[in-house]
């Protein structure tokens, strides 16, 4: 059987996905590229006695400037073991996709040219003379509706037919007419025995300054310095002698040829005034309605994912949490005065991957709306629309749709915000969205802001959630700007070249591979990321333990309980069945295993049934749990709900003094001499830190902390006491609002950016950014009096009008070689 | 040093886990029910907002205590428990579906 690898290069939205599909149907392989994260997109199929592997290669405008994808789709294409290059074009928009073809040319590769999307080329008025093209490029061309799977037997009839081939269809390199003479010169000078690649493509490349192309003749070639100042000597005449730049002209070149080329195989071109995609252009550009239409798009993607994928967690929380209490059951049983290690162990397991789990139903829609717009060609659409602000901060149109998935408003998540960075273009606005992102209003936060406006704001809780959901996308653009105008400013950026799609209607199978692609990958680097570092987080926080002291004043607290229990108890008729400690150390499990049954139960048929297994199982244990108007029962009951509650409260003790005792206890500690400027003392900082490590939500520890200060909250003397004032909660809720994001997020960074260093940055920023504005808030606050709400306002102001002022400081520009 | 590697890993460690509200009630038989509320990352709900509807009206109000539970006595007839978290974190449970 015959091997043939093709590679399948294309402009990103010219179908080439669907090319993709259509070829390879369901035998597709997603793996990595060495050293990048870039999915590595391949599948095979077997076509006339051969075997066809074809590799799906980043979509890339053109092979100028040296991003990531650009850099692999070449290094592919160059590569021998490659046999043919597919190229796929939207024939609809042709004059923009044949400049990649045109430097395809230049390299020398068997090639089918695919006119893709013909469907909507028709539409629009246009046919093609393609026997003509032929001719001209000596390339292989054939005419597809991927979409409808339209030309997929001519595609695998055309790479039978080229690879027997081959060398008739390498196709002709471009004339680069008055610089064809110089690129001559040079190519003499090229020794073609160490090079896999066509001389002429080198010499090209030479001329148009590529460094890798630069980097590779000077590690082969022992005159390589003679040929780079022969090249730099030519490339001055030529500007001297034609008032223009080597680069210039061939990027011109190009262009003139790409021209060429249509208008030899144009044979009808009825142009019709509007076509399609320029009818809705007209009312989803317009001038006025262009920003309402985005805000209503936007507005639904939030409703139907977040909110009503939230709904929908409320009918699979069930599961996973049956799935927790089944997995739990699997460990060893509590005891009276303790839960074992192995069992508090699982249950941190299973919390921590169910947190996540949990969150799969609202990425599914999230996921499925997205790629709806993407394939609809709305999404460059919104790029455009916004790119004009967005520019003014360093972000750029593309940033839209990250932004608004972390949470522009009310509640979003980061995971999928980094995670809609992966396409972006420049670079420098890339690195500038993915570190914003997360400063955005994560579903996470709005419980804990929810629950201390209710604490000490109840009267202007509206407009304070109004202020604090906004502020941060002030700080997200003050912060990008900032970070665009410092570290990241040798980032190389584009200017906005983004080519408007046509519409066309998206496959229900396109969309939906999609959608699996990124929810696996969710999955994948996600969960098993945050599984292992949850085992990290428990030796941590249970290290190392609790002192021998305090233990020996647990031990006597559980005695106690257990007395208090046995005495209430002790005339009851049923007290013989309870008084061995094994006998209540499996009551105590008993009870707890069929209440959380029953909790995850809302049908009475279920219950019924969860009834009758527990009765049959131990009937007076069923009676002690549900004594209905047995009198001697309820007074057990009763004295175990008490003697339940006490051992919770134990527990909790314990595990306060736990935490206190940890890792996490001394680095409370420790940060005190810098935190107790913003208010926060050690007590606030483990709160702050087990929320990060521990998972115990914000919520919980800010109510805890909420509780604990409850009287000197009522009695109203809270300032004057040290106890927490308003102003001391808006300290704790900036610094909140602005404080990193979830280890997912974190682990998302490390994953797009590949380096530990940005990731450690996306970390420590916002950290000190918090404190710092804490700090600011706390002090000034305290000085000038004020009260939680004017801070907050005055602190608004503030961050608004500094971020309109470095809006007009101009962004630093990299020069480009272009 | 190892100040410095906890330091690190400390910062590694961050907030508080995607998370959504849960709640689940249970009779108790006695003629009160017991509502448990907290968060799908296994945190607790102490301190959160709670409230039992009837005909459109609130007719207990109170929050989640310590053990993140809240019980209150069964109303007559219709009637339904809401875990208030704050938007998009709402949990409403229907008095019919706590079963004895």
């Amino acid at each position: 059987m015959n091997n043939i690898q093709v590679a399948l290069v294309g402009q990103p939205n010219c179908g080439k996905s669907t090319i993709f599909n259509m070829l390879t149907n369901i035998k597709q392989h997603i793996a990595n590229y060495p050293g990048v994260t870039i999915d590595k997109k391949s599948g095979t199929f077997n076509y006339n006695n051969s075997k066809i592997e074809v590799i799906d290669l980043p979509g890339t405008y053109s092979f100028s400037s040296y991003s990531v994808e650009e850099k692999i789709t070449r290094d592919y294409i160059l590569n021998k073991d490659t046999d043919i290059i597919i190229n796929a074009v939207d024939a609809s928009n042709l004059r923009k996709n044949l400049y990649l073809t045109m430097q395809l040319f230049d390299m020398h590769k068997p090639m089918i040219l695919t006119f893709n999307m013909m469907d909507v080329a028709k539409q629009n008025g246009l046919e093609f003379d393609l026997k003509k093209l032929e001719k001209l490029t000596n390339s292989k061309i054939i005419q597809t509706v991927a979409a409808k799977k339209e030309g997929l037997s001519d595609i695998k009839d055309s790479i039978i037919e080229v690879k027997k081939d081959k060398l008739k269809y390498i196709s002709n390199a471009l004339d680069y007419k008055y610089l064809q003479k110089y690129i001559d010169l040079v190519k003499e000078l090229i020794d073609n025995d160490s090079f896999d690649v066509s001389r002429h493509y080198i010499s090209v490349k030479l001329f148009e300054n590529d460094q890798q192309v630069i980097e590779n003749i000077k590690k082969i070639n022992p005159n390589a310095n003679k040929i780079l100042d022969y090249v730099q000597d030519l490339k001055n005449e030529f500007k001297e002698e034609f008032n223009i730049s080597t680069e210039q002209y061939i990027v011109k070149i190009r262009y003139e040829k790409a021209d060429e080329f249509v208008k030899a195989c144009t044979v009808k071109s009825k142009k019709q005034n509007r076509t399609l995609s320029d009818k809705v252009d007209s009312i989803v550009l317009n001038k006025y309605l262009a920003l309402p239409i985005l805000g209503l798009i936007i507005f639904t993607l939030y409703q139907l994912s977040i909110v009503y994928g939230y709904e929908l967690t409320n009918i699979t929380w069930p599961i996973l949490a049956w799935l927790k209490t089944t997995v739990i059951s699997f460990f060893p049983a509590q005891n009276i005065d303790s839960i074992p290690y192995l069992t508090q162990f699982a249950t941190w397991m299973m919390n921590s991957i169910n947190a996540l789990l949990n969150y799969l139903p609202i990425f599914l829609i999230l996921f499925f709306l997205i790629a709806l717009l993407e394939d609809v060609g709305y999404m460059p659409r919104m790029a455009f629309i916004l790119d004009k602000l967005f520019v003014k901060f360093g972000l750029h149109g593309e940033s839209t749709l990250p932004l608004v998935l972390s949470g522009i408003f009310a509640g979003g998540c980061a995971v999928p915000g980094v995670m809609a960075t992966k396409g972006m273009n420049d670079k420098r606005a890339q690195m500038a969205t993915m570190l914003t992102v997360p400063l955005m209003n994560c579903l996470a936060k709005i419980p804990f802001f929810t629950l201390i406006l209710a604490a000490f704001f109840k009267e202007d809780m509206a407009i304070m959630m109004f202020l604090i959901s906004t502020i941060t996308i002030f700080v997200a653009l003050l912060v990008s700007k900032l970070l665009t105008l410092s570290v990241l400013k040798s980032h190389e950026t584009t200017p906005f070249i983004m080519e408007l799609p046509s519409y066309h209607i998206p496959t229900l199978r396109g969309l939906l591979t999609k959608v699996f692609d990124r929810i696996w990958l969710y999955l994948k680097k996600i969960v098993t990321i945050v599984a292992a570092v949850a085992v990290v987080l428990f030796v941590l926080i249970q290290f190392p333990g609790i002192s021998k002291e305090k233990q020996v004043i647990f031990n006597s607290k559980a005695e106690d309980m257990q007395k208090k229990f046995y005495t209430s108890i002790q005339d009851n008729k049923y007290y013989s069945h309870l008084d061995e400690k094994t006998e209540l150390k499996d009551f105590i499990n008993y009870y707890n295993n069929y209440k959380s049954q029953r909790m995850n139960t809302t049908d009475a048929k279920t219950a019924k049934k969860i009834d009758l297994v527990f009765k049959e199982k131990n009937e007076l244990f069923f009676l002690f749990s549900k004594p209905k108007r047995n009198k001697e029962a309820r007074k057990i009951n009763k004295a175990f709900k008490k003697l339940i509650r006490t051992r919770k409260a134990l527990f909790r003790e314990v595990k306060n003094e736990k935490v206190e005792n940890s890792a996490l206890g001394s680095m409370g500690k420790f940060f005190v001499p810098v935190t107790q400027y913003a208010g926060f003392d050690w007590k606030i900082n483990v709160a702050f830190l087990s929320s990060f490590a521990a998972r115990e939500s914000s919520v919980a520890t800010l109510g805890a902390l909420y509780e604990g200060n409850k009287d000197t909250f009522e009695s109203n003397s809270i300032a004057s006491t040290g106890g927490y004032s308003s102003l001391g909660a808006v300290a704790i809720m900036i610094f909140m609002a602005l404080t990193p994001p979830c280890i997912a997020t974190m682990i998302m960074i490390k994953v797009q950016t590949n380096s530990y260093k940005w990731m450690a940055f996306a970390i420590s920023y916002p950290m000190i950014l918090g404190l710092l504005s804490a700090i600011f808030i706390f002090q000034i606050g305290n000085i000038l009096n004020l009260t939680g709400v004017d801070a907050m306002i005055y602190f608004y102001i503030f961050v608004v009008t500094i971020t309109m002022l470095v809006s007009l400081i101009p962004n630093y520009k990299k020069e480009k070689i272009c | 040093m190892l100040k410095k590697a906890l330091i690190v890993s400390a910062l590694l460690i961050s907030s508080a886990n995607a998370h959504t509200a849960v709640m689940s009630c249970f009779d108790n038989g006695d003629g009160t029910i017991t509502c448990e509320g907290g968060f799908s990352d296994g945190s607790s709900g102490s301190g959160i907002s709670m409230y039992i509807k009837q005909n459109d009206r609130k007719i207990v109000q109170g929050q989640m205590n310590e053990d993140s539970e809240f019980t209150f006595n069964k109303p007559k007839g219709k009637y339904s428990v809401h875990f208030d978290a704050g938007k998009g974190h709402v949990v409403s449970i229907k008095g019919k579906d706590i079963v004895e």
